[in-house]
């Protein structure tokens, strides 16, 4: 567990990089209530999932703390012992669900957030360097994209997860694995029209090396496009790693995401027990459909033949 | 035929990295010399690069191998549970094209009101409902409150054209509804998008403006001249999203206990039944190589002008 501070310093980075990446178009972003609300809804959840340790009525993973006796209650129902209200219920093994939806958000987001970015920083390298390689390194990379993106990414990453087994490390290596490609695709494309300009050819008479040509001066010019469909594709992450939990080739069950826990109250849900998966389930649902409203605004506002 | 090749060889070896079905085949006090016996019935004692020789001359034959726990040839399991799959991943794409196209076109007809703006955001939602979630929240609300349609499970079949389908039957159809719903509100959302982009572009160009000239009503020349106007883009498209269909009818099938050959798949992985993993992706490469043929074939059909040079050529 990361201290206090720390996870503050997170959340600030995160909301700078977010103003940043508005830069001088918020008025084109803040259009609409719509924008307000996902952009609220998402930094809530946000600090929600950094600060569940604080937040959360109950450590989940802390078995001291939970009694078998307040298993499957309903929300709004007091522990055995009454010092305790469940508010949305309780799950088989009497573990509060809000709790568990705060620290499921935590394993969720951090997946995600991991894989989307360590498949972006292989992507571009992929990307750029087939660009610039040109010849038949492109084309050999290029085919390999090619055939990786036919196949849905569903089925590649359940046949990956069926091959590493559970874990948290192996999901993120999964959905890195089943994401590079579409980057490496939209970087090689931005880098091929970008190595045609003239400050690349200044850049090489000038002698500098490949390496630092492609990564100086290349890189910076790369990584914009991609800004807006990561933030898109974080949620796409989401929504798949809770598919891959929910069939139970995802993450441990020590460390349930939402889709494991939507997955675990399921079995219940025929007898009318909803709430074990319910909650979770608009917890993800609130999740992605914030993150994909603020993409789809950041996209409007940030795409240059829109702006008004 | 590079894609199948190196699928292959891709899949093969993949697919032998997962685990020792031997384990889970015999029980865990059997004998050495069972043990043994098993490994050679199934050719495990070979080395891998036999196995892999093997399995690519029997492949050539249409012979994926058997499955370790049905005793069945994987292919004819994976033919025999693809019917329900194919039919449900069609029904749900008719679902997504008649809630998708009305609404993308409504959406883009009235694109700066707030009818077009209130569609768009709910494609937004559209995508972002996980999938099973979806499945299982209309299960609570039609099958265990509304007690309408039944949760899970086929239902009864009838053979149609030598397939066992439930679509026609009178006890299989209301089976489908929920499943082919679930699958087809992500598509739906898709094809709005398109639909509707395609036709805010349409409405500008002259033949709309000679169609209203022409005194036309405005749902005509929406739903007759602007519909086959857009209708390639969502084609091409739909076609290419029918294999993602088929790909996450695995989770579907499995919230809703449909015996398709996701569910299949699902099965499988837990056993490590080899052959029929292996054999579900050789088919479903078959089935994407055919798909892409078929949006192919399907454009000249919907686009005079890829037909014309066809025909020069």
């Amino acid at each position: 567990m990361m201290d206090v501070g720390l996870r503050l310093l997170v959340l600030v980075f995160g909301v700078a990089w977010f103003a940043r990446l508005l830069r001088g178009q918020g008025h084109a972003y803040f259009t609409g209530i719509s924008a307000y609300l996902s952009t609220g809804v998402l930094l809530i959840l946000l600090v929600l999932a950094i600060f569940a340790p604080e937040f959360s009525p109950q450590n989940p993973y802390d078995l001291a703390q939970l009694s078998i006796m307040d298993g499957r209650l309903a929300p709004g129902a007091a522990s055995m012992d009454g010092a305790f209200t469940y508010h949305l219920g309780t799950d088989d093994q009497g573990r509060d669900i809000l709790s568990g939806i705060l620290y499921g958000l935590r394993v969720s987001l951090t997946v995600s957030l991991v894989a989307t970015l360590v498949a972006m920083a292989i992507g571009v390298v992929v990307g750029m360097y087939a660009a610039w390689a040109g010849g038949k390194t492109e084309v050999v990379l290029m085919r390999l994209v090619d055939l990786q993106l036919s196949f849905p990414s569903i089925l590649v990453a359940l046949m990956l997860m069926a091959a590493f087994g559970r874990g948290l490390d192996k999901v993120i290596l999964a959905l890195v694995i089943v994401q590079w490609a579409y980057y490496a695709r939209t970087v090689r494309g931005t880098a091929l029209s970008e190595t045609g300009k003239d400050y690349i050819a200044a850049a090489k008479c000038l002698g500098l090396s490949d390496a630092r040509i492609l990564f100086k001066h290349l890189l910076p010019n790369c990584i914009p496009p991609l800004l807006v469909i990561s933030t898109i594709q974080v949620a796409n992450t989401i929504v798949l790693e809770s598919s891959l939990s929910f069939l139970g080739v995802g993450v441990p069950i020590t460390n349930p995401s939402l889709g494991l826990l939507i997955s675990n109250g399921y079995g219940y849900m025929l007898s009318g027990q909803y709430w074990m998966s319910m909650f979770p389930g608009l917890a993800l649902l609130a999740i992605v459909a914030a993150i994909n409203l603020v993409g789809d605004r950041l996209r409007d506002a940030l795409n240059p033949r829109l702006r008004r | 035929m590079f894609v199948i090749a190196a699928m292959v060889v891709i899949v093969f070896f993949g697919v032998y990295l997962i685990g020792n079905p031997i384990d889970i085949l015999i029980s865990p006090d059997a004998s050495l010399q069972e043990i043994e016996d098993t490994k050679a019935r199934f050719g495990f004692h070979l080395p891998l690069y036999q196995q892999f020789f093997n399995f690519v001359l029997n492949a050539a034959q249409g012979d994926l191998g058997r499955s370790f726990v049905h005793g069945e040839s994987a292919v004819a399991l994976i033919l025999h549970y693809m019917p329900a799959t194919l039919e449900l991943a069609a029904l749900g794409l008719l679902f997504s094209l008649l809630l998708g196209l009305p609404l993308g076109i409504y959406a883009g007809y009235r694109a700066r009101q707030w009818p077009g703006k209130a569609i768009m955001t709910g494609t937004i939602f559209g995508f972002s409902f996980p999938n099973f979630w979806v499945g299982m929240l209309l299960i609570l609300i039609f099958s265990v409150q509304l007690q309408w349609l039944p949760s899970t499970g086929r239902g009864e079949t009838v053979e149609v054209l030598g397939l066992q389908l439930s679509l026609f039957a009178p006890g299989g159809w209301q089976y489908m509804l929920l499943p082919a719903l679930t699958l087809a509100l992500h598509k739906a959302s898709l094809v709005a998008r398109l639909a509707q982009a395609g036709t805010q572009e349409a409405l500008l160009q002259d033949y709309v403006k000679f169609a209203r000239a022409k005194g036309l009503s405005e749902v005509r020349i929406l739903f007759v001249h602007v519909l086959k106007n857009i209708l390639i883009p969502v084609v091409s498209v739909l076609g290419l999203e029918l294999g993602s269909m088929i790909a996450f009818a695995v989770v579907t099938e499995t919230v809703f206990s449909w015996p398709g050959m996701g569910k299949l798949l699902i099965d499988s992985i837990t056993k490590l039944d080899r052959p029929v993993i292996v054999a579900y992706l050789m088919m479903t490469v078959l089935v994407f190589v055919t798909i892409n043929l078929v949006v192919d074939l399907l454009y000249t059909a919907l686009d005079p002008r890829v037909r014309l040079q066809g025909e020069q050529s």
